[in-house]
């Protein structure tokens, strides 16, 4: 089932087309990864996608729904967002801040229930996080905090995920667990969108690779057929394709 | 959310304190009347000729209850200024308010207008549409920081026209001096009834919004969260600025209280808004009875100038802190 359709969406910004009519369909059981060069607007379409961004043209369904008629607390049920900078300004609690994942889902005035603590506690323990519960948030390292953004989005528990570099301040064994985990959210069949620039991470973990330059997206039929070629015309240098012992193929930039 | 720091406790402690304040408040001055027989007056227990029950009815209830009310305005507005806003050092004049209703008051004063109080709250009415339009400029949503810069401009403007009217306003400057320090001493009960008002209404706004505000402050995209910030941060501002310029109009311009009391609560409620709103609208409303009650027996000082006074060092020291 298409979870997240997009059609024909246009962005601008200022004088820039940063967008210029994207079709992309996201259907539930896929990690999809975009990858492109810096200003390509994998943000704004990742943006764009989830309803927080601004649109010039083109549509936006989110589980058959025109994301225009649904209300912001009815979008935010559905696909959840982790920016790329997690900006966190005040003193919360990590665990305060990983509740506010659960506001849309509760009524204005409904306490939290043991239910949302529980979503909230789990949604830290699978981001490594299961003893941070009550540090402060304008405490952490960057990689912390976003691992706090992960979890926030992840107790959402929305059907599409959509995240922006979500490993940028990662260490590898974080950004690995971190992919796994999208692996397993594949298994409940949730859609997964994940701007990164590892093209490693998304060689071995993305079942499909999305490639976005100067606001045009270009999709190979199968992520076996990225190669050396498409990477080159996509970030204008020279690579390196090998394939390891083990299967996995791995990218190397040459110049 | 998880308590952090007993809420129930503050919430308790400062009602007690509050209500407390307000008997002992009433109890003294030039006439003393005992506390027992402030509560004999408020329940009719006492003829309403004795003198005692015209003291406490006419004067010193109607006083009380309206500083009251107007710390709780101006401490519940700050929450969401800054909340909102996302700026430390914003406060309910932040977008003009006050050097409106100064600038109203100030004209009516000069003019020998015989009502004072409807001129600044449509000076601080105006002004706040004035940044509100030159904040949108236009546009369908409004930045802080445009927001903050269209307060600082029309308040500018506004303090140029003030300091014009009392260079020519004669023998009247004392009096546009005076009623911009703000004082109490003239509250009736129709003061009492619009503050009270205002208070409410800051209280509702802060706690119906109270997660909104959270997210808001939080630095999170808003949106991601479900939060329609652009009707949210549009209604908290309005609705608070409109309370604050009933506020001001009552009681002239009273400064600190709406910056320093957020702050000095975050210091036991945290950030999280469901718990800050109503303790800082209970800690302001407290922090400008016990000001009022000193600008009184000091032979009736500008409540402003206490406030300051008090305000001063405290915002000091949170800011030695480091907070």
């Amino acid at each position: 089932m298409v979870l997240l359709s997009v059609r024909g969406l246009k962005v601008t910004l200022g004088s820039k087309e940063v967008l210029k009519g994207i079709d992309m369909d996201l259907p539930g059981g896929e990690v999809v990864a975009l990858l492109g060069p810096n200003g390509s607007g994998k943000s704004t379409l990742i943006a764009a996608a989830g309803g927080v961004g601004r649109r010039s043209g083109g549509s936006v369904d989110l589980l058959g729904d025109d994301i225009d008629t649904l209300s912001r607390r009815q979008v935010a049920r559905r696909v959840a967002i982790v920016p790329q900078q997690t900006g966190f300004l005040m003193p919360f609690t990590v665990m305060e801040t990983v509740l506010m994942g659960r506001f849309p889902a509760a009524g204005r005035f409904a306490r939290l229930s043991n239910d949302d603590e529980q979503a909230a506690m789990a949604a830290l323990e699978m981001v490594d996080l299961g003893s941070f519960g009550e540090r402060l948030v304008t405490d952490l390292s960057g990689g912390e905090a976003q691992r706090v953004a992960i979890a926030r989005a992840l107790a959402q528990e929305t059907p599409v995920l959509l995240l922006d570099e979500p490993v940028s301040a990662l260490d590898p064994r974080h950004a690995m667990a971190v992919f796994r985990l999208l692996g397993s959210l594949k298994n409940e069949g949730k859609g997964v969108i994940v701007a990164l620039h590892d093209i490693n991470l998304a060689l071995r973990f993305a079942d499909r690779i999305v490639f976005l330059k100067e606001g045009v997206l270009y999709e190979p039929p199968s992520p076996r057929l990225v190669d050396e070629k498409v990477l080159a015309r996509i970030f204008d240098n020279q690579w390196r394709l090998e394939t390891l012992s083990s299967g996995d193929r791995a990218a190397f930039p040459l110049a | 959310m998880p308590p952090r720091g007993p809420f129930r406790f503050w919430i308790l402690a400062l009602s007690a304190s509050l209500g407390a304040a307000l008997l002992w408040v009433i109890s003294i001055g030039e006439v003393r009347i005992p506390p027992g027989d402030v509560i004999d007056v408020i329940f009719g227990n006492i003829s309403r000729i004795d003198p005692r029950s015209v003291i406490v009815l006419s004067i010193r209830l109607p006083r009380a209850l309206a500083a009251s009310a107007v710390g709780a305005v101006l401490a519940g507005s700050g929450v969401v200024f800054q909340g909102v806003l996302l700026n430390p050092l914003a406060e309910p004049y932040t977008l003009g308010v006050a050097t409106g209703a100064a600038f109203g008051a100030s004209l009516a004063i000069t003019l020998h207008l015989p009502f004072i109080s409807p001129f600044a709250f449509g000076g601080g009415v105006g002004a706040l549409g004035l940044v509100w339009i030159l904040g949108h400029g236009g546009r369908e949503s409004s930045s802080s920081t445009r927001l903050i810069l269209a307060g600082v401009i029309v308040g500018s403007v506004l303090g140029a026209g003030i300091t014009l009217i009392k260079a020519l306003a004669g023998d009247q400057v004392g009096v546009i001096v005076l009623w911009l320090l703000g004082s109490f001493s003239l509250a009736s009960w129709g003061d009492v009834g619009w503050s009270m008002a205002s208070a409410l209404l800051v209280l509702l706004l802060g706690l119906f919004w109270a997660r909104d505000m959270d997210v808001i402050s939080s630095g999170a995209n808003p949106r991601s969260l479900g939060v329609d910030d652009r009707k949210a941060v549009g209604l908290l501002l309005f609705g608070c600025s409109l309370a604050t310029a009933i506020a001001v109009s009552i009681s002239g311009i009273i400064g600190f209280v709406g910056l320093v009391v957020p702050h000095l609560v975050r210091l036991v409620s945290g950030p999280s808004h469901g718990r800050l709103v109503p303790l800082s609208v209970l800690g302001g409303a407290l922090l400008l009875l016990l000001s009022d009650t000193a600008a009184r027996s000091f032979g009736e000082l500008p409540v402003g100038v206490i406030t300051a006074l008090i305000g001063g060092p405290i915002f000091c020291f949170l800011l030695w802190r480091g907070r």
